[in-house]
């Protein structure tokens, strides 16, 4: 009977070469190195095969890459970019993933009123990014997700800068189904406030949110809410996170539009005037350890009212 | 094509070896400091684990910046140092090797902070600090740059007559940083500083999943600032103090953030006062005790915001 004692496996390239790869099912398909630092970086085909040739751009990677072959694009930790156009991710099953320990991974930053990151091809999946306050006033959002099985991990991300801001941070349209946002960290500075953090626009289907923390000072804050729909989504499984809207008389997680789901172990730290103002409450969702404040130096209520009947 | 994150690395008369890419993009450095008999602080030493550097600082100083080298510590790695190790190579990471409990031990013997990172992106995971060798070691690991990380970190506070002062400081300059996994026991002596301290006013810090455990006393905290530090998120995770009267989270200089499912185990007086909430800070999911074999209470500290 044959059987194997290894992880790691031979493929073979059409010039004859072998590569060795361990664990077929983490790399089913070509995977890119793109690293703007290194001093042999180039959008070229003859690069972004080895990290010693990496592209030199997200964008071009993904353009060399194929749909639905599972393709991974690697970006090295000092990778940093500055973006005037959209990067579409376009390619189906695609995983865009920010090398790099602890703190330490590539930084896009935004330099136009565009989506810097727009996810339209199902199963894409961006990981370990940073995104930098924004250079250009009005940036639309850092990722707009449009479809299907989509993934993001491992997000952080500064909202505004002097005189400059972001409108949302994350946007999901009505294609955004099955997805999960995953350990996202947004930092809004006393600088200049945003429409919204997580933006819910469109009646999607099955969401995870899992691990945000949203954090503002200087009350500035998010004009909608930190977390907003804006049609009613379904499916909704938003837990263990805490959102907070420093900007006074100011909703903080506003699902005014009713979508449906559970919210559990969630914080919402708010500067409206009640406990309840601070969350428009949607006759869609159930809620488990939820828990208000409207001013700091407080531990939270529960909201919205217990059920008790 | 490339289907592969194992990329062939050639070192200076020495064999090639595999790596995979997604473990380092730059150089892998090797420190034990059991092997002494092929290992060495010496050039040609450090690129196999058969033939290590001896001493972490050695390892530093032969890394380069803002290529993400890392520095792999052997399990059965201990060093006793009187000098700081300073992490100044930008993007460097120095990770222990072994799994569970069995991993490389540092033991301090100096007034001194026993690593301290001036350099951004530095990340420093998996190695216990052994209890210190003289009174008023400073710090375990002093964070004094940006995006850095603490990772699995195990601290014992106190010897006999010896103690830490607190365990980890972060300064102005360390923004952005991530403390994850961070165990701390100490039982013999008071330390005379606390667990974690803020004492700059850093932005955007995160410290998750941890475990500060005290028998005899934390004198400022478990937790505390000593400045207004802002986008703090403390999560997930146990403070104790045994010291009576003493406060287990104190946030008196007002930074500003949020605490989440995080329990508090005290001595003060009543529950409300074994945290000092500040201005800016808000609670969510966390309960306290004032005495042992008692069930806590969650969000009674501080006082719960009803109107």
């Amino acid at each position: 009977m044959a059987f194997s004692k290894s992880e790691l496996f031979s493929r073979k390239s059409k010039d004859g070469l072998f590569t060795v790869v361990q664990n077929p099912a983490s790399s089913v398909g070509e995977i890119f190195f793109v690293n703007s630092t290194h001093g042999n970086a180039t959008d070229a085909v003859t690069h972004g095969r080895q990290p010693e040739g990496p592209f030199a751009t997200i964008d071009y990677a993904i353009g060399q890459a194929s749909a639905s072959t599972g393709d991974i694009i690697y970006v090295n930790p000092h990778h940093t970019e500055t973006i005037t156009t959209a990067i579409t991710m376009d390619k189906i099953g695609l995983s865009i993933i920010g090398l790099g320990r602890g703190m330490n991974m590539p930084i896009i930053t935004p330099n136009a009123a565009i989506d810097a990151v727009t996810m339209t091809a199902a199963g894409s999946t961006l990981s370990r990014i940073r995104f930098a306050a924004p250079a250009t006033d009005a940036q639309t959002a850092d990722i707009n997700v449009a479809a299907a099985y989509c993934t993001l991990y491992d997000i952080h991300t500064v909202i505004s800068d002097t005189a400059k801001n972001k409108v949302n941070v994350i946007t999901l349209t009505s294609a955004a189904d099955d997805c999960i946002v995953r350990k996202i960290r947004i930092y809004q500075p006393d600088k200049v406030e945003v429409v919204g953090g997580i933006a819910i626009e469109g009646a999607l289907t099955n969401l995870e949110i899992d691990d945000v923390y949203t954090f503002c000072t200087g009350s500035k804050g998010f004009t909608n809410g930190a977390l907003y729909d804006g049609a009613t989504a379904t499916g909704l499984n938003i837990h263990d996170s805490v959102f907070m809207n420093d900007k006074a008389d100011t909703v903080c997680v506003e699902m005014g539009n009713n979508s449906v789901g559970v919210m559990k172990h969630v914080g919402v730290n708010g500067r409206h005037t009640t406990l309840a103002s601070n969350m428009s409450i949607s006759t869609g969702m159930a809620y488990h350890m939820t828990f208000a404040v409207e001013e700091a130096g407080k531990s939270g209520y529960v909201c919205p009212v217990v059920d008790a009947d | 094509m490339a289907n592969t994150e194992l990329f062939v690395r050639k070192q200076p008369g020495g064999p090639f070896t595999i790596v995979d890419e997604r473990m380092a993009t730059g150089q892998v450095y090797f420190v034990n400091s059991t092997k002494t008999t092929y290992g060495g602080d010496a050039a040609g030493k450090g690129r196999s684990p058969d033939r290590p550097f001896l001493t972490i600082d050695y390892a530093i100083g032969v890394a380069t910046a803002s290529q993400d080298d890392l520095i792999l510590v052997d399990s059965c790695h201990a060093e006793t140092i009187t000098t700081p190790i300073t992490m100044d190579k930008i993007g460097l990471s120095i990770v222990g090797l072994g799994y569970g409990m069995n991993r490389p031990v540092i033991t301090p013997n100096a007034a001194i902070d026993a690593v301290t990172m001036t350099a951004a992106r530095s990340t420093f995971e998996n190695i216990i600090f052994a209890a210190p060798g003289t009174d008023s070691q400073t710090a375990d690991v002093n964070i004094a740059a940006q995006y850095c990380a603490l990772l699995n970190t195990y601290h014992v506070g106190s010897g006999s007559s010896t103690n830490k002062v607190s365990i980890v400081t972060i300064t102005a300059d360390g923004d952005d940083c991530l403390i994850d996994g961070f165990k701390l026991h100490n039982a013999v002596t008071a330390l005379t500083g606390g667990g974690i301290s803020l004492e700059g006013a850093a932005t955007n810090i995160e410290i998750c999943n941890f475990d500060i455990y005290d028998e005899i006393g934390l004198d400022l905290g478990a937790i505390f600032d000593g400045a207004t530090a802002t986008g703090v998120f403390i999560h997930d995770g146990t403070a104790s103090n045994a010291k009576a009267g003493t406060v287990v989270l104190e946030f008196g200089n007002n930074s500003e953030g949020c605490v989440h499912k995080v329990f508090i185990n005290g001595r003060h007086t009543t529950m409300a006062s074994n945290v000092v909430a500040g201005t800016g800070m808000a609670f969510f999911e966390t309960y306290v005790v004032e005495e042992v074999s008692k069930s806590s209470l969650i969000q009674v500290a501080p006082p719960v915001d009803t109107d």
